[in-house]
Order: structure tokens, then sequence, then C-alpha cells
């Protein structure tokens, strides 16, 4: 098992996000997770290296675990340092270039010598497509090309499993393929992946299970060609006929809206 | 050594406030002096005119650079000195009079600033909206970037007021008989005997005058965008 | 112009150069590291600690220079008398005029931290967190050297004002620039004359500033998008 994930909670103020979720993932695994905004989702993905500790439960990442409720510093750095994430936003180190934003880890956390990190931080971003762009720093780049040295940076790092959360979402149209493409070549590597996403095609080609989550539980989990084409729950229907719509923006699926649950009166936004 | 006693302070407060008025007219002069100058220097920088911009630079730059103190010495004991020689006798002006010119071209040139950048802030497309419905230049700066300019500058207006109200107590420095001035004669009256208390106590006047104008800053910010931005 | 009299006076007055730097710099010094750590708790919202915080700030900028001056000068002696026992009347009268501007910029400066850490976006922090690194570590190599960038300008701002805050310190017998100027320029009345060549310094420390702050901010940018100034 390489991550597991056990009755996980949490809430920020009143609203409860997560209502105990559990999840096993298998080394090699390239786990989806699909839901409407606000479904807890993201915030699942970030209680996995404590950006967001949940309130209850227990997170373990290889051997190491490490309990929501009591955790101290270097447990949660421990845990940070067996994983590694892409963000929406990016989120490259504003300050420095390409090549040592994929290097900044290398040398503060894996205290590689200089030298060395940087070879292995070139070979990297080779590999992603940015050979030409070492010394850039991030403001002078598209996108796309940002997002691929995300994932150089996280990638390096040689983590237990890397955390995608929405990578494509702040993309324009025209750059999320390339994206694409550079996650997918990482799948086929047979890293630990959970990649949270709108990206229906792209789950469909490279996810080896689908996680449908809606109001902070797993409804629905299996091997894409089940979920994603005879989903059992009605809600996992639901979402995936609004996904596939294409006057719908994948991106803000609110099933809320048509879906009342008088147990939960939550304010929208 | 004297010992601390806390009931000097509450006593020396009426004592500093009898100034007040002094303070305040040596305030409300430079404000409005340093408005007027600093508007001029404001015009000149946005002017067309390269030798007028360099003039007003030259002018800001030369007003940040220099101590208001070496500046009052300037004014107070070096200019009637110049003016002598050429025949003019300055000895009739009083020193709440210097005090007031010091503290006003000290304080026109962050004025200046303060009106050129909020100026520059208005969005262009108001200036040309407001000529393509046909106002003339002159009214579509009255009516349209003045005030949108004047609720961008609110803030930085109460902080100069207010460092400009913390310079009044400079005045002292030429024997004008404002707060300060009062708090270092009630000082000298006793001896010195409470001279910590009493300077304490300056300086809870002066928080306490700084506190009210910060919450009228606000009040003003607020009052004056209301429904303008959301 | 009595020319003699500039003659004599300037190697003076420029020898009281280094006093002002001192001054300044030592104050700075101290000032912004109380400055950063005001940031710093203000931001994490300490309990009690923050709002002590809150009000030393409010109190320091609502307060005169002049004052916080004397204040210093007659309050530290006691202070330390009464704590210790020591004999003050060696302590040079410098100490004081230090010990009030440092209190000056650290209010000051805590303000524009402040400002500039905020500017940091959070997920800057979380990037650096998510890579393992520590939040020291993350403090220091990330956020730090991005809010700096932020935050020269007006840092600049307030070294050019704490130069020209030491002339104050005149009036606790620091025998400073302006001090100096003064004590040469009363036996003859030579006002104007030592006034000028005071302006002049004052002038030119304070374009050397400005110069060495543009040339560190330009440094510091280099990561931002060029913009159009």
């Amino acid at each position: 098992m390489m991550v597991s994930l056990k009755n996980i909670k949490k809430s920020f103020g009143s609203q409860q996000v997560l209502n105990g979720v559990d999840l096993d993932i298998d080394v090699g695994e390239v786990v989806v997770i699909l839901g409407p905004s606000g479904s807890g989702k993201t915030t699942l993905l970030r209680t996995i290296n404590f950006l967001d500790p949940g309130d209850e439960g227990s997170v373990t990442v290889g051997e190491h675990t490490v309990n929501c409720k009591k955790h101290t510093r270097p447990e949660v750095l421990g845990l940070r340092r067996r994983t590694a994430m892409v963000f929406q936003n990016y989120n490259l180190f504003a300050n420095k270039t390409i090549l040592e934003n994929v290097m900044e880890g290398l040398i503060t956390v894996k205290r590689r010598p200089k030298p060395v990190a940087e070879e292995i931080s070139r070979k990297m971003l080779t590999r992603v497509g940015l050979s030409e762009r070492f010394d850039y720093y991030p403001s002078a780049l598209s996108g796309g090309q940002q997002q691929r040295a995300g994932i150089a940076r996280a990638l390096v790092l040689e983590p237990d499993v890397i955390l995608f959360d929405e990578p494509t979402s702040a993309l324009d149209p025209e750059l999320v393929g390339e994206v694409l493409q550079t996650i997918k070549g990482i799948a086929e590597t047979g890293i630990t992946m959970i990649v949270v996403t709108h990206e229906i095609a792209f789950a469909k080609e490279v996810a080896s299970r689908v996680i449908y989550m809606q109001d902070g539980v797993i409804v629905e989990q299996g091997p894409p060609s089940e979920i994603l084409v005879h989903p059992q729950d009605p809600r996992t229907q639901r979402f995936l006929r609004r996904i596939t719509d294409p006057n719908q923006d994948p991106k803000h699926i609110d099933m809320k809206q048509d879906d009342p649950q008088p147990e939960q009166v939550v304010e929208a936004g | 050594m004297n010992t601390f006693q806390p009931i000097e302070i509450l006593r020396a407060i009426p004592k500093i406030l009898q100034a007040f008025p002094m303070t305040m007219l040596i305030l409300l002069s430079s404000l409005l002096f340093s408005l007027l100058i600093g508007a001029a220097f404001a015009m000149m920088s946005l002017s067309h005119k390269k030798v007028l911009n360099v003039i007003s630079k030259g002018y800001v730059s030369f007003m940040r650079g220099i101590p208001t103190l070496i500046l009052i010495f300037l004014i107070y004991l070096g200019l009637p000195q110049v003016l002598k020689r050429i025949g003019i006798d300055m000895s009739g002006v009083s020193l709440t009079a210097y005090i007031i010119a010091c503290l006003s071209l000290s304080v026109s040139a962050n004025m200046s600033e303060m009106m050129r950048s909020a100026y520059l802030a208005v969005d262009k497309g108001q200036r040309e909206a407001a000529l393509s419905v046909g106002m003339s230049p002159a009214v579509a700066f009255f009516r349209v970037i003045l005030p949108q300019a004047v609720g961008i500058a609110i803030p930085t207006l109460g902080n100069n007021i207010i460092m400009l109200f913390k310079e009044t107590s400079l005045a002292f420095t030429i024997g004008v008989l404002d707060m300060m001035g009062k708090a270092r004669a009630v000082s000298s009256a006793n001896y010195g005997a409470t001279k910590l208390e009493i300077y304490i106590a300056a300086g809870l006047i002066f928080w306490a005058f700084c506190f009210l104008m910060e919450k009228g800053t606000r009040l003003a910010e607020k009052a004056y965008t209301k429904g303008r931005r959301t | 112009m009595n020319f003699t009299f500039i003659k004599e006076a300037l190697p003076q007055v420029l020898a009281a150069i280094p006093v002002t730097l001192e001054m300044a710099l030592v104050a700075t010094i101290i000032g912004w590291i109380i400055g950063i750590l005001i940031a710093v708790a203000r931001r994490n919202k300490i309990p009690v600690v923050s709002q002590i915080c809150a009000v030393f700030v409010s109190f320091i900028r609502g307060v005169p220079m002049v004052i916080l001056l004397y204040v210093a000068y007659y309050a530290l002696p006691m202070m330390i008398y009464s704590a210790t026992g020591i004999d003050t009347t060696s302590i040079p009268a410098i100490w004081y005029a230090i010990v009030a501007l440092s209190l000056d910029q650290a209010a000051y400066s805590s303000e524009v931290f402040r400002a500039a850490l905020d500017s940091v976006n959070r997920g800057q922090l979380e990037a650096a967190w998510s890579v393992g690194m520590t939040t020291w570590q993350a403090m220091r190599r990330i956020v730090f050297p991005q809010a700096l960038a932020v935050a020269l300008p007006n840092l600049s701002g307030l070294f050019v004002g704490i130069i020209k805050g030491t002339s104050l310190a005149y009036y606790v017998g620091v025998y400073e620039i302006t001090a100096t100027a003064n004590l040469l320029a009363n036996p003859g009345l030579n006002f104007i004359e030592a006034y000028v060549i005071t302006t002049v310094i004052y002038e030119l420390i304070s374009f050397i500033c400005n110069r060495l702050f543009h040339t560190a901010e330009t440094r510091l940018n280099r990561f931002r998008p060029k913009t159009v100034a």
C-alpha cells in the first residue's frame, strides 16, 4: 500500500467538507478524482500533505503514518518529503529561475551538492520539454510552460506519490494538451499519482482508478471503463451527463443547485 | 536622580493643551499653503514642458533630502542675513510665520507627489469619455477627474496631515510656543524636576490627536468613496 | 558669503558625518529586525503579543521624533539606574538617540514588512512546504526575498527619513552634522554659510542612499515581469 487515508474528516468553520473518507492506493496506481465544485476533492488532496490538516483520521504514505488530530512538525515534514504536489496556479517560486525552482528541493531538502542538483534538474526540465528555458523566471513563461516546470519540480524529488491539484484548470484551452501529455508521460513510468481534474478524456485514457466524490464522501470508485461508462450511482450519472454537456463549464458544476439536500444547509460559495 | 511620578503626567496635560490653538494655527495654515504649493509643482510635473518637469522633480527631491530642522535654520537664521545684504529687512516677520513657511515648503513636496500620482491613477478612459460627450478639458478635469483623484488621494492626504502635525513640534526650535514649546516652558518653570513626565504627557497628547486623525481619515475615505467603488 | 569660514568649518562638519551615519545605520539595523519580528507577530496573530505590538506601533507613529528623543534621553537613565544601579552618566548621549530612532524605525518598518509579506501569494509558501521545506527554509529562501523586493522602495524612504531624523539628536546633545554646524556658526553668526554646507551634505547623503537602494531594487526585482514604469 502506498497511500492510505483512514476516516478523514475536515470542516471549515461550520461547513463539513470531508465526511470521513477512507482510501487505499497501491504502488503505481493512477487515481483520478472527479466531482463537482465543493465536493471536497481538492481538500482531500491537501489533507494528504497537510496543507489543510484533517480534523480527524490518519494519513499513511509508505510506512509513514500521521494522525490528523495530533501531529508533530517533524511528522508532517516527513509526510511532505514523501509526497510532492502540482498546483492549479503552478505556484512556481517567483524569485527563482525555472532551473532554480527544480533545484530548490534537491538542495534544501535532499541536501544534494549544487552541481549534482543542477545536473539532475537540467535533465528533468529537458524531459518535460523545457530545455530552452532554464534561466527564465516564471513570469516570462506561458502557463503551460510554468505548469510543466511545476511538474518537473515535483518529479525531481522522486516522491512516493505526486498529488495533482487541477493541474490544467488555470490554463488557456490551447495549452491544456501539452500539460496533459506531460502528465500522461509520467504516469507511464509507474509512479503513484493522485489527480484531481475535470478532464474526463484524460481520466479515461490514463487512470487506473476513477473516484467520484460529492459532499465530502466517496460516492463511487472503480476502473474508468466502469465508472465513466456505466456509473451505478444516480449522482455520478447526473454529474457525467452535465460534464459532457458542451454548454456547461466543467470547472463550475455545482450539483447542489438541482440536488437539494435538506440535512445540509450550506451557503453557496 | 528624580523619581518618576505618574500623577505629574496628568497635571501637565492641561498646561500643554493651552498651546493647542497655536499648534492648530500652524497646522492648518501650513496645510493650506502646502496644498497650494504642492498643486503648483504637481501641475508642473504633469505639464508637457520638459523644463517644468525638471524644476518640479528637482524641487521635490531637494525637499525630500533636507531635514526639516535644517530648512528651519536655513530660512529663519540664514535667509534674513542674505536679504539684509540686498536691503530687505525681515525683522518684522513673526516667528510663527517662519514656522508656517518652513513646514509648508517641507510638506509641499509630499503633497505634490500625492496629487501627481492620484491624477495619474485615474483611468485615462475617464478623460476620453468626458471629452467624447462634449465636455471642455477644464470641465472634464473638475467634474470627472478631480473627484476621482481626491478619492484616491485621501489615505495619503491623511498620512501627510499626520506627518505635518508631528512636525509642528519643531516650532519650539525657534521659540514658538506650540504644544512642544509649551511643554519645554512648563518643564523649565519647575527647573526640569518633572521633565520626563511632561514630555510623556506631550507624547500622549500627540498620540491621541494622531489616533483621531487616523480614524477621521478612514471615515472620510469611507464617506467619500461610498457608492463610487465597490 | 564668508569663504574663510566655509574653508574652516567644512572639514569639521564633514568629520561629523560618521556620527550621523553611525546613528542611522545602527538604528536601522535594530529597528528593521524588530520591525520584522513585529510584522510576523501581528500577521500570525499571536495573542497578547500581537495586541501589544499594535499599540506600540500606533504610539510610536503618533509621537513626534523630538518627544521620543527627549523621553528616551530622560527615561532610560532612570530605568537603567533603578533596575541595575549602574551610574548612567558615562553612557554617551548617542545611545539614547539610537534607542529613540530604532523604536521609530521598528514601528514604521513593521508596517512596511507587514504589507510586503501580505503581498506574497500564499501559494509560494504552500509550494515550498509541498517540496518538503521547513517553514523557516520557506520563509528565508522563498517568502522573504520576494517580500523584500516589494518593501524596498518604502524602506528606502524610511532610511532617508532616519538620516533626516538624526538631525534632531542635536537636542539631546549628540554632536552630529547639525549640532556641529550650529556650534561653528554661532560665534560669528555665519548661519547662512553653515546651513548651506549642512544642506549640501544632507542632500548628497540622501542622493547616494536613493541610488544605492535603487540599484538593490533593480537587482532584487529581476524576477518580476517587466512593466512600463
